[in-house]
């Protein structure tokens, strides 16, 4: 199973992963970390554990709240000599669902690309007479 | 160099400094000055692309941060120099740069790290380095963003 860690400021990530459990219904392999009050050495050990303990998955897909922030910074260390692990950023639910519907569906190299396009699609201004 | 602000945050260049600081301080270069990032190719390239391009960035190891420091180097430049340590920050005043501010913005927690404030951990290390700072009477504000409230912190380090 392709597993999924959502590592962002706050009580995002634990919110993203609950409010998608209600969106799409129960699901497995997917960890939030939050990066409250640890150093990047701290977070950065956290994550390798994370990733490491199942290191014979079909992959893994870092998700961070914003890029450039120290938790993209955490894990792109984490990514930069791991071939089976990706990073993307500004994670938000359309892009969580879009996740955990085709990651059994798409193969892995191919999944973060997907998972983008999705989260671009759902950013948009709008009015009523444009929809 | 005018210096608008020296800075000890492990995490460098992130969101509390480029939303926080930059904006308000609206520095001409921030100097990360750190020897492992001075010559790791994907890091420089990562925080320079997290930076607003009106600003420049340098990335120098701690004798060159030094070297440059004394030597007034970026004179017609308002420069923001961030460290990610209290070592660090000692390690270029041991070679005669004279500091009068450091700022505290941010030492998370790492074990053996003991809380001071909810986004400063000091180890014993990091409270060596400290003392030896105020020893040479630099006053050490603790403040993660420009909206929160200073703190002077050398009575609680020493």
């Amino acid at each position: 199973m392709v597993r999924a860690i959502v590592v962002a400021h706050g009580n995002l990530a634990v919110e993203l992963l609950d409010t998608a459990r209600r969106v799409y219904g129960a699901f497995e392999g997917c960890v939030a970390v939050s990066n409250d009050e640890k150093s990047p050495v701290t977070l950065v050990e956290e994550l390798e554990a994370i990733v490491d303990e199942e290191p014979d998955d079909d992959g893994c897909v870092l998700f961070v709240d914003f890029f450039g922030g120290s938790c993209c910074h955490a894990c792109l260390r984490v990514g930069h000599q791991r071939s089976h692990v990706r990073v993307v950023t500004g994670v938000n639910l359309p892009m969580v669902v879009a996740f955990l519907y085709k990651r059994d569906e798409v193969p892995f190299d191919e999944l973060p690309r997907e998972v983008v396009a999705r989260g671009h699609a759902s950013v948009r201004t709008l009015n009523a007479e444009e929809c | 160099m005018p210096l608008c602000l020296i800075r000890v945050d492990d995490r460098l260049i992130h969101g509390q400094v480029i939303l926080g600081w930059a904006r308000a301080m609206k520095p001409g270069r921030i100097v990360v000055a750190n020897d492992r990032i001075a010559t790791s190719t994907w890091e420089r390239k990562f925080y320079t692309s997290s930076v607003p391009s009106n600003i420049k960035v340098s990335f120098l190891d701690l004798d060159e941060t030094a070297r440059q420091l004394l030597n007034n180097l970026f004179k017609n430049e308002l420069v923001m120099i961030l460290f990610e340590s209290v070592k660090d920050v000692y390690s270029v005043v041991a070679k005669g740069v004279s500091m009068t501010d450091v700022n505290i913005g941010g030492l998370h927690y790492r074990q053996g790290a003991e809380e001071l404030l909810p986004y400063v951990f000091l180890t014993g290390e990091d409270r060596t380095y400290l003392r030896e700072l105020v020893k040479l009477s630099v006053r050490l504000t603790a403040q993660d963003i420009p909206g929160n409230s200073p703190r002077v912190i050398n009575p609680l380090v020493v």
